[in-house]
């Protein structure tokens, strides 16, 4: 759906995007990940067609978005990180103009504007002025304002920004819903929104992709090991001795009251063999689980190591 | 181009429903019922006047009157224009609804043309309160409709060009205020150019001055006298200017 080769971008000598490389198939939906200023904004933008590569190739739905500009626009539903809407007009008839501008056949538009606005749960201030709504109210009439026109691509710079938890959720749930007919970019600093919502993450430095894989893959590449957590009554040292013994345990630690972090090669087939152990044992159990894959320490991870490796 | 009329018809819809449309055909009013009633009453002393010396017919309606109230009106359009275009770009870019523009399937010929038509259309509503006043005139007196034809005719014109110099100089920056400005002396240019012609020795140089110069243009269609190339200069520089504004928003793609 999306292909991306080469694209370079740079302000006056500075690099902002630094040939990147990569492709996005339908229905997927891909987080866009990077520290402030890493490229994120730049790159979507030059997808939208809004903004000139200084080298490189985007193709969308098969067009070339500098050769093909309008075929593109009218395939993408772009929410940038200042929603664009006009103060002065009502929620309903802004929504109809944008489907307008999108070039939605004239007897859809109304049907459109009434889907858009269901969706992002806008129909109690539809006749109301954008001007007069909250931050968050007008960060929905953005959302809006990307879907209204059913386009194949959506790519949403930081959609839930200024919107409280609950609406964060809903967001999030319409995000879910999205996935499957529409193609999603989703940029943000929000990595539970990431881990919550996408197939797929494109992590970006300094104009870079650092990483690009599903959030389980990278967490298996990063750490090269995963981490069973438990919680016992009685610890000992005896006990600790034998969690290390067992076959594919790397290391275990006792944390604070009574936990330890057992680092295994892979989780399928330790968990039952330190679960024997425990009964065995008779440490008295409290909890066992897998400790789930943490972006943000990936995150961190993959941004801070490419700035030591840089001169 | 339909898409051009998409962005006219928004920018209509929000002047009539938006305080500064309206204001401003409030002072425009205001005025003009101010200078049409002196007119009237500076052609009367002057009827009067040329009825006492024995002259008959002295004095015209239309130099009188209508010429009167169309240089009035050039210089209203000089400042008044640039107080509805300034917002056309610069508003824009300030509340970044520019992104919106730039992301749709709509080139920016087309958003610069939507932009242009729809001040075009706010211009053809202040003539139209403009003209009920030598339509009640005609009651009285006999007035030449050829004359006053050509004249709203060289008015519109001119006050084509001064939409195009506001469009461009709104393009500039996202400040409304700084853009009027911007489009206010370029308007001021326009008009100031004519004084070259009088002071400059070079005989060439005041031929081309002469033809440059907006109010000369302006003068002959109010005297009547319409030529091919008053047509082709200003709509010359309509296109010139507009080209520009559309450079300038296409080369925010490359910013």
């Amino acid at each position: 759906m999306i292909e991306i080769k080469d694209l370079t971008k740079s302000y006056g000598g500075v690099k902002a995007i630094d040939r990147l490389n990569f492709k996005i198939k339908k229905g997927e939906v891909v987080g866009f990940l990077g520290p402030n200023g890493a490229g994120k904004t730049t790159t979507m933008k030059i997808i939208t067609g809004y903004m000139a590569p200084t080298s490189g190739e985007v193709k969308v739905a098969g067009f070339d978005v500098f050769e093909d500009p309008i075929e593109v626009k009218k395939r993408i539903g772009y929410l940038p990180e200042v929603p664009p809407v006009y103060l002065d007009m009502i929620v309903r008839d802004y929504l109809a103009y944008v489907a307008e501008l999108k070039k939605v056949d004239r007897s859809q538009i109304s049907k459109k504007v009434d889907r858009a606005i269901e969706k992002t749960f806008l129909g109690d201030v539809q006749k109301r002025l954008i001007g007069h709504l909250s931050k968050g109210f007008r960060q929905r009439v953005g959302i809006a304002e990307a879907i209204v026109a059913e386009p194949e691509i959506l790519i949403l710079d930081e959609p839930t920004v200024g919107l409280d938890p609950k609406q964060v959720a809903e967001i999030r749930n319409l995000i879910q819903t999205l996935s499957g007919e529409h193609t999603v970019i989703l940029s943000t600093h929000i990595l539970p929104e990431v881990q919550a919502t996408c197939n797929r993450i494109i992590i970006i430095n300094k104009g870079k992709i650092v990483a690009e894989d599903s959030l389980d893959q990278l967490n298996r590449h990063l750490k090269g090991s995963q981490q069973i957590m438990i919680r016992i009554k009685n610890s000992s040292p005896q006990f600790l001795e034998n969690l290390r013994k067992i076959d594919g345990v790397l290391d275990a630690k006792s944390g604070i009251s009574g936990q330890i972090l057992i680092d295994v090669r892979a989780i399928d087939s330790t968990t039952d063999k330190v679960a024997q152990l425990i009964l065995q044992d008779k440490v008295g159990l409290l909890e066992l689980r897998p400790v789930e894959g943490d972006l943000e320490e990936i995150f961190i991870k993959l941004t801070s190591n490419t700035e030591e490796n840089r001169p | 181009m339909i898409s051009s009329f998409i962005i006219t018809k928004k920018e209509i819809k929000t002047a009539i429903k938006g305080p500064g449309f309206s204001f401003i055909l409030f002072l425009f009013t205001l005025l003009i019922s101010f200078v049409s009633y002196s007119a009237i009453e500076m052609l009367k002393l002057r009827t009067e006047g040329a009825a006492l010396q024995g002259q008959d017919g002295g004095v015209n309606f239309h130099t009188g009157y209508v010429s009167q109230m169309i240089y009035l009106m050039h210089f209203m359009m000089m400042l008044f224009i640039p107080a509805i275009t300034a917002f056309s770009f610069a508003e824009e870019r300030k509340s970044r609804t520019m992104d919106l523009l730039l992301t749709s399937p709509i080139t920016s010929t087309e958003i610069v043309l939507g932009k242009f038509f729809a001040v075009v259309a706010m211009l053809l509503g202040i003539f139209a309160i403009s003209f009920v006043y030598p339509l009640s005139m005609s009651f009285a007196v006999d007035v030449d409709w050829k004359l006053l034809f050509s004249s709203y005719v060289g008015l519109f014109l001119v006050s084509g060009v001064y939409i195009a110099i506001g469009l461009f100089s709104s393009s500039l920056t996202s400040s409304v205020i700084l853009s009027y400005v911007i489009a206010v002396v370029l308007n001021l240019f326009c008009i100031f150019i004519v004084w070259g012609t009088q002071t400059s020795e070079n005989q060439a140089v005041r031929n081309v001055l002469n033809h440059v110069s907006i109010s000369k243009h302006l003068t002959d269609f109010i005297q009547g006298s319409v030529h091919l190339t008053s047509f082709v200069f200003l709509l010359s520089v309509i296109v010139f200017f507009m080209f520009l504004t559309q450079r300038v928003i296409e080369s925010a793609r490359w910013r």
